[in-house]
Order: structure tokens, then C-alpha cells, then sequence
């Protein structure tokens, strides 16, 4: 009996007691809260010393990275958060003012002390700034530029964009030596012309360290000679569900059992970009399906005839795509997106474009092993957006630099003349430095009034949600009501963060999916109302712990295996009594 | 230590009969069946973890991408996240193609047009889907709701032609595919106007939206080259190029290059015979004086 206690009644308490412990953190080391690096570039040019707005844009400069700053501590207090800071200002030549730091009080003295003159080296600014968060450690970065884009020394604007282009898209790395790539293409006299295909596949190919060699109007002997030491193999021409047809006059067509015999053991890649090459792909007779039990890790074909337009045009983009480091998949939906646009008559479909492979984690692979793809992946993810600010009258500002530094990066132009609008400015920036904003609403309201301001949606499984609300002064309450009406406020499950004032904080975790409302009473404000500007975002960086699924899956397994097996650790009954 | 209900002598717990009174070792009174609350308590404990992990499954699954939100997000030109890299001609004008990654970290390309700023298409790049769990129903409600978002949806031309699961075999990516077209209600000529959409199967996740508007067709759609004639002219073209060709298709088209539309007919043709490869030709004819404009393969 007592066997049986501890059997059947201890296991369910140490269930529970397990679920209940904290997870590890996900996505983040456990204990350590993400790290948001922040780099301010300012314009101190001699350009900055011009009137602007009834001021002096250098001292709107100032006040509007003062702005920036004091939000940015605000959102350093938040929990799970540490926001790093780092000056740079730029002129004739740029400096680093003040490395990323977390001291406040020292960053906002550094920006008191800018002073303007010099020339406007916008490229160096950005250099330097991209150099301090590339040292640094976080989880997400960012770069705010205040600027007029007057950019007249260093680089030209047309070159700034074509360096930043280069930073983000680094040239894939070249592979190993000694991968060697075959290509086949013919002119088969029929309007079907295969050879620049292969030829340009060979070019990209060789621009990332594979030793191409290109074959045009061979016969299929060469390409069995050559299978076996493959890594990539390429054809473009006549073909179908059985067959690739060489230019062999006598004996063109290349089977599957030659494939096979062939052995390509080293094979990465196929591509078999002929009609019907992917045709009943399933089927052991399939032309594909026998490189890929011959021993190749991805294929790729058609299951349907292709006009030779299509082809061609289908060829380029997945060569063109694939060797800048897009998996086979990516890039073969590339090419069909390219036909789509550019081909529109009888349009190959992407339900006609084949990727097939062995097993689950080779659909993953592109050219490269898996590890290079995510590192090239990561780089992109981690390049800082730029979200710039320009402030001065048309014929003063270069909005069209700004606003280029802004897309090629993932960030945003925004123009900005007024320190209060500012401020929303980088509210909004810090909403989208982090997260995805999902409502963004502004308006004016009068003393007394209650209105309802927008209402936006949250999907399911989002990790956090922050609201902000911001006003020039005086008092407005936020009342935000999740989607089944309940009002959000001290002791609401999940609320980490309760900060009212100016600006007014709410950060919710695992926040409820479906449309949340907003609304405003205006407690204290002038006669005449205040504006107000309220952002609502889900956070995407990690916020602590999560337990997957297996968790509950192992834990009911254990319970289940308790129930079943607490009997068999019983005995009889204890005979009771006389 | 315990007492006898009897006399109230002190006995022992191994004592079979109290040693004052001799009554018989009282029964134990009745306690908590902790064993049966233990049975309640751990069934409870699967229900409720099964419930949780279905849940979750249901909610993460594989291939997590952009759902209709995100899409949606997307496609209303929400593409803060994402960087140009290029820009290209493309038959309405010019693409911008933008590439970046959703919220969930799924690397997204997106085609927008750079004239009118109206996002043409995305894809993203989800691992495959482990079963399918949507019906077809449920998945072509997803990807209504997403076409719906395209300004010519609700052209009355447009309608949706296709809809299956696309489903090569083991070792190929499954997905549900849409494809709605716009038709000439006369005379059957495809017009510019075109969506399509792949669900994943198991997240109802969009995997691929793609559409062409070409705009609103301004030429006559009704042929002046009637169907038989166009083949007769296609059957013509192909002399000396295809061995004993026959059509195999036949569509009316309304295309349109450099901001001229032309109605034509597309004939397909395929050669007959005992020749393992059996190659095609595509005649272009214009509908309305019947010149052909292109024969390829």
C-alpha cells in the first residue's frame, strides 16, 4: 500500500510541480535580458547652422536627440530590456562622440555639447555607426540618422546607396574548391536554343567557387563520363518524363538506369529544366526521380510541357537567384515568379515547378551546406535598419537619400518639424526597431472627453504586446480593452508593465489574439484639447520562457505511464481485522 | 498511537484487539481514498496537458509564416521590414523586388510595381508541411480572404478556375493552390487580369500570392478569326518544322505589350507519330486579321 502511495499519488504532484517550473528562455541565454543597440548619428555640418522652422536646425537637431533619448531611457526602464546607446557625429569627417553605453545622463551632455561646422559627410557618419554596432553584442540594432541628406563630401549619395546595397547583400562566399559543376545546353535547330542558359549558369557558378565546365551540343557520353565526380548538374533542353535529349544525333536520350549506373554519388544538385522532366516525379521511371535515387540531394524539373520562352527566362532567374545564396526551392519559385511577370501569356505555374528530395533536411539546401545558408540568412536579419529623420524646407533636404538609406535597410523615412512630433517620431521607431506595429492612430481630444481611438489586431501566439501613448502635456488616461472586452490595468494576467504618464507604457505578455480597442479620456488638458499619438506593436524579440509542446507531450507520458504501472507496484490488499 | 472506540484505552497501531476491553482491532475509519484522488487527479492532468499540446500544435505547427495578417500586412504595402534589391521590366512596367524576412523570421521576396506602388506578390519560404490537416474548403476560404485584398477581385470577369492540392509525391512540398482568371463572358478569351495562391496544409499560412493586373481590357473580345481557322492558320505555320503536328491546345488570349492589347488566338501544336519526344509549337495569331505573329517551341 505504501509503494502504491508513492507510486500513483507522488508522481502527480511532481508533474505538477515540474510544469510549474521556469522554463529556459528561448532564443535567448537564460537570465539575460535581450539588448537593443541604439547608434545616433547626427548632422553637425556647417549646413546645420541655417534657419529652419524659427530656430536653428542644429539646435533642432539637439532637441530632437534629446527627444529621442529620453524615450529610449523610458524604454530601457521597461522589463526585459537594455537599451545601449552610442553618439556619432558627422561633418567633414565623422567620430564616435560616445561608444554604446547605457549612461543617459552622459549622452544627453555629449548632445548638449554638439556644435556645428564642416562639410556633410552623410557615408562617413553611417560608416562609423555601422562599425561601433558590427563590435557590439545585441540582439537587435538600429541607426537613427538626423539629417538634412545634404551629403557633399565622402561618398555621393548614388554611392552610399550602392555601398549599403553591398553591406547588406554580402557576395556569397565561394565554396570549396574542387566542386565540380557540369552544364549542358544545345542549339537543337528547332528554335530551341539552350546554349546561353548553360553558359550563364557556368559564369554564376564559377563567381562562387565551383569549377564549371559547360557543355554545349554534346552527346550524352560526355555527361555519364562526368556524373559521377558532379556536384552540380545542369540541363536545359528537349526532355521528357524518361529522358534528357542530348545532341547526339544517334543516341540522345539519356535514361534513368544510366543514371543510376553512373552513381553520382556526390551529386548536390539537379536541375532538369526540360519539359515534363518532373512529370509522375513519384514514379521510379520518373528521368528526375532516378537522379534522385542515384544518389542527388535536390532535384529539380517540370511536370508539364514549357514554352521555350518560359524556360529560358525560368533558367536565368533560378541561377541568378540560387547563387546569391537562395535555397533550391526559393530560387526555383524565383524563376517561376519571373516567367509569371515577365511571360504573362500561358504563364508556367508555380504547381508546374518541381523541387523533389530525399529527405527533409536537404529541401533546405541550396548550393552551399546548410551552415553558410542560415550565416548569410543572420547577416541580413542583423544588418541595422536605418529609420532617418529629415528636417529643413524643400531645396534643403535631400528626402530622397534619406528615404533610400531607409528602404534598402528595412527602416523608415520620417520628416519630422516639430520636437513634440518628434518624439512620436521615435516612439514609432522604437515600436518597429522591435517589433511590428499593428495600430497607429493620432488625433486631438478635449478635456472630459472619452473617445474610442482606433482598434487593431493581434494574432495568435505573439509574444508581447506594448502600447505607448504620447501627448505634448497635461493628463490623458489609456484605456485599452482586449478582445473580450476586459479592461487592461493592474492585476490583468500577463501585464508586465503598467506606467501611466507621459509618455504612458503597457507591455502585456502573450497578449490575447483578436481586435483590441483604444480609447482615451482626457483628464487634463487645455481648453482647446491636445493631440495625442498612440502606437501599438507585438514585440518579436524573446521575453523569457516558453516550454514546447514535448514538454507537455513527455510530462503526460509520464503520468500515463504512473497510472499504468501503480498497480502492478501494489499487492493485495492488507487482510483486515478477524 | 490510537485509542479503542470502546473504553478508550491506548493501543497500539499493530495491536489486533485493544488489551483492555479485547474488542476486536477497530477498523480504521474511513479516510481519503487517496489512491482513487490520485487516479482523478493524474487522468485530469492528461486531459488538460493533451488539450494544452493540442493547442499548441494547432497554433504553431509547421511552417509558421505569414498568416492572413501578415499577409494582409503585406499586401496593403506593409513591407517596412523587407529591403529593395532590385529592380526589373516586367510586362506591365516596372518591378521592384523587395526581400527580407516576416515576423516570424520566414525569408520573404515581395514584387511591387514601382509606378503605382501596388505589391504584386510575395513568396515565402516555410519548411514543408508534415500532413495536411486543412480541407480544401477551409484553405480556399484563407486564400479568398487574401485574393479579396487584389483592387480587381471583384472584377465579375474573375473567377476561380483552379483549385487542388498540389501534391507531387513523397519528397516534393504540398500545398493547396488557387487560381482565379479573368474570362471574356462571351467569348471565353482570357483577359489581364490573374491571381494566385498557395495555402500551406497544415498552417493555412500563405505560401506564394502572385497577380497580374494588366488593367481593364479596352480591344473587342470577339474574334474575327474564328476558332478552326486559327488552327488551320497555326497547322500552316508548323509545315516543315513538326512531323504530322496536331493541335492539342487552343486559348483566345488578350495580350498586351508596350500599352497595346491585342486579342490572339494561341494554338498549340504537338507532333504525332512513334517518336519518343514529341516536340510543340506555339502559333500566336491575331484574332482579328489572322497574321501569325510568332511560331516557337
Amino acid at each position: 500500500m505504501r509503494l502504491n502511495r508513492l507510486a500513483v499519488t507522488g508522481l502527480a504532484p511532481l508533474c505538477v510541480l515540474l510544469a510549474c517550473l521556469p522554463a529556459s528562455a528561448e532564443g535567448a541565454s537564460a537570465g539575460r535580458s535581450p539588448t537593443v543597440a541604439v547608434a545616433m548619428v547626427i548632422d553637425v555640418s556647417g549646413s546645420m547652422n541655417d534657419h529652419w522652422e524659427g530656430g536653428v536646425k542644429i539646435e533642432s537637431a539637439r532637441q530632437a536627440a534629446l527627444s529621442i533619448l529620453s524615450i529610449l531611457e523610458a524604454e530601457n526602464r521597461l522589463p526585459d530590456r537594455s537599451y545601449r546607446v552610442a553618439l556619432i557625429g558627422f561633418e567633414t569627417e565623422a567620430r564616435l562622440v560616445q561608444p554604446l553605453t547605457s549612461d543617459f545622463s552622459l549622452l544627453r551632455r555629449n548632445i548638449t555639447d554638439l556644435g556645428a561646422d564642416g562639410w556633410t559627410n552623410i557615408g562617413a557618419g553611417l560608416e562609423v555607426a555601422l562599425a561601433e554596432l558590427s563590435d557590439s553584442a545585441h540582439d537587435r540594432a538600429f541607426v537613427i540618422l538626423l539629417s538634412d541628406g545634404m551629403t557633399n563630401r565622402g561618398r555621393s549619395p548614388d554611392e552610399i546607396v550602392r555601398w549599403l546595397r553591398e553591406a547588406i547583400n554580402p557576395p556569397v562566399p565561394r565554396a570549396r574548391e574542387g566542386l565540380q559543376a557540369s552544364l549542358y545546353g544545345a542549339d537543337y535547330g528547332d528554335g530551341v536554343d539552350t546554349r546561353g542558359n548553360a553558359s550563364a549558369a557556368g559564369e554564376l557558378l564559377e563567381g562562387v567557387g565551383y569549377e564549371p565546365a559547360v557543355f554545349l551540343n554534346q552527346s550524352k557520353q560526355v555527361a555519364l563520363g562526368r556524373l559521377g565526380e558532379d556536384v552540380v548538374f545542369f540541363f536545359g533542353g528537349h526532355a521528357n518524363a524518361t529522358g534528357l535529349w542530348f545532341g547526339d544525333a544517334a543516341d540522345p536520350a539519356l535514361r534513368g538506369a544510366e543514371v543510376r549506373r553512373a552513381a553520382p554519388r556526390s551529386l548536390l544538385l539537379a536541375v532538369l529544366a526540360g519539359c515534363k522532366t518532373a512529370q509522375d516525379v513519384a514514379s521510379s521511371s520518373n528521368i528526375l526521380r532516378s537522379f534522385i535515387d542515384a544518389g542527388a540531394r535536390v532535384g529539380v524539373g517540370f511536370s508539364t510541357t514549357v514554352h521555350t520562352h518560359h524556360a529560358t527566362r525560368w533558367r536565368y532567374a533560378f541561377w541568378e537567384t540560387l547563387t546569391q545564396g537562395k535555397t533550391v526551392q526559393e530560387a526555383a519559385w524565383a524563376g517561376t515568379a519571373a516567367c509569371y511577370f515577365c511571360c504573362p501569356l500561358v504563364p508556367l505555374l508555380a504547381r508546374d515547378v518541381v523541387v523533389t528530395y530525399p529527405s527533409r533536411v536537404a529541401h533546405r539546401m541550396g548550393l552551399f551546406d546548410l551552415e553558410t545558408l542560415l550565416e548569410l540568412r543572420d547577416h541580413q536579419a542583423r544588418f541595422p535598419r536605418v529609420y532617418s529623420v529629415g528636417f529643413g524646407d524643400a531645396g534643403d533636404l535631400d528626402e530622397d537619400l534619406l528615404s533610400a538609406i531607409a528602404v534598402l535597410t528595412g527602416g523608415a523615412y520620417l520628416y519630422g518639424s516639430r520636437a513634440a512630433e518628434l518624439e512620436n517620431v521615435f516612439l514609432e521607431i522604437q515600436h518597429r526597431g522591435t517589433g511590428t506595429v499593428r495600430g497607429e492612430f493620432a488625433g486631438a481630444i478635449r478635456a472630459g472627453e472619452v473617445i474610442e481611438v482606433g482598434r487593431f489586431e493581434v494574432g495568435a501566439g505573439e509574444r508581447e504586446l506594448r502600447v505607448s501613448l504620447n501627448w505634448p502635456g497635461s493628463a490623458l488616461e489609456l484605456r485599452l480593452d482586449d478582445p473580450r472586452g476586459r479592461r487592461v490595468g493592474p492585476g490583468y494576467p500577463g501585464l508586465k508593465l503598467w506606467e501611466p504618464g507621459r509618455p504612458t507604457y503597457v507591455v502585456l505578455e502573450r497578449p490575447k489574439a483578436g481586435e483590441w480597442t483604444v480609447r482615451l479620456f482626457g483628464q487634463q488638458v487645455p481648453a482647446d484639447g491636445t493631440r495625442y499619438h498612440v502606437v501599438a506593436s507585438t514585440g518579436d524579440l524573446p521575453v523569457g520562457a516558453s516550454r514546447p509542446p514535448e514538454f507537455f507531450l513527455a510530462l503526460a507520458c509520464l503520468a500515463l505511464l504512473a497510472l499504468l504501472v501503480a498497480p502492478l507496484l501494489t499487492g493485495p490488499p492488507a487482510a483486515g481485522g478477524r | 498511537m490510537r485509542y479503542c472506540p470502546r473504553c478508550g484505552a491506548t493501543t497500539l497501531a499493530g495491536d489486533e484487539f485493544c488489551p483492555l476491553c479485547g474488542l476486536v482491532r477497530p477498523e480504521r475509519p474511513p479516510g481519503v481514498p487517496w489512491r482513487r484522488v490520485a487516479i482523478v487527479v493524474l487522468a485530469a492532468f492528461i486531459v488538460i496537458a493533451g488539450l494544452i499540446l493540442a493547442a499548441d500544435l494547432r497554433r504553431s505547427g509547421a511552417g509558421r509564416g505569414p498568416g492572413p495578417g501578415d499577409a494582409y500586412e503585406i499586401l496593403s504595402g506593409g513591407l517596412a521590414g523587407l529591403r529593395l534589391v532590385d529592380t526589373w521590366e516586367y510586362a506591365d512596367g516596372l518591378m521592384e523586388q523587395l526581400e527580407g524576412f516576416d515576423s516570424r523570421g520566414n525569408p520573404v521576396v515581395a514584387y511591387r510595381d514601382a509606378s503605382s506602388g501596388v505589391v504584386r506578390g510575395f513568396m515565402v519560404s516555410l519548411p514543408p508541411a508534415d500532413r495536411v490537416t486543412l480541407s480544401q474548403s477551409e484553405a480556399g476560404q484563407i486564400a479568398e480572404a487574401l485574393a479579396a485584398r487584389a483592387p480587381f477581385f471583384h472584377d465579375p470577369t474573375l473567377t476561380l478556375e483552379e483549385a487542388c492540392l498540389v501534391d507531387h509525391g513523397p519528397g516534393t512540398e504540398r500545398y493547396y493552390f488557387f487560381r482565379w482568371v479573368s474570362r471574356d463572358p462571351r467569348s471565353g478569351a482570357v483577359l489581364l487580369r490573374d491571381i494566385q495562391v498557395a495555402v500551406h496544409p497544415q498552417t493555412g499560412s500563405i505560401i506564394f500570392y502572385l497577380s497580374r493586373d494588366g488593367g481593364r481590357v479596352t480591344i473587342p473580345t470577339e474574334p474575327a478569326i474564328g476558332r478552326e481557322r486559327a488552327a488551320q492558320l497555326a497547322l500552316e505555320a508548323a509545315a516543315g518544322r513538326l512531323s504530322r503536328p496536331q493541335v492539342v491546345e487552343q486559348h483566345l488570349w488578350v495580350s498586351v505589350a508596350h500599352g497595346d492589347q491585342r486579342l490572339l488566338w494561341l494554338v498549340v501544336l504537338e507532333e504525332q507519330g512513334s517518336q519518343e519526344l514529341a516536340r510543340r509549337l506555339y502559333v500566336e495569331i491575331d484574332a482579328q486579321n489572322g497574321a501569325v505573329l510568332e511560331a516557337s517551341p
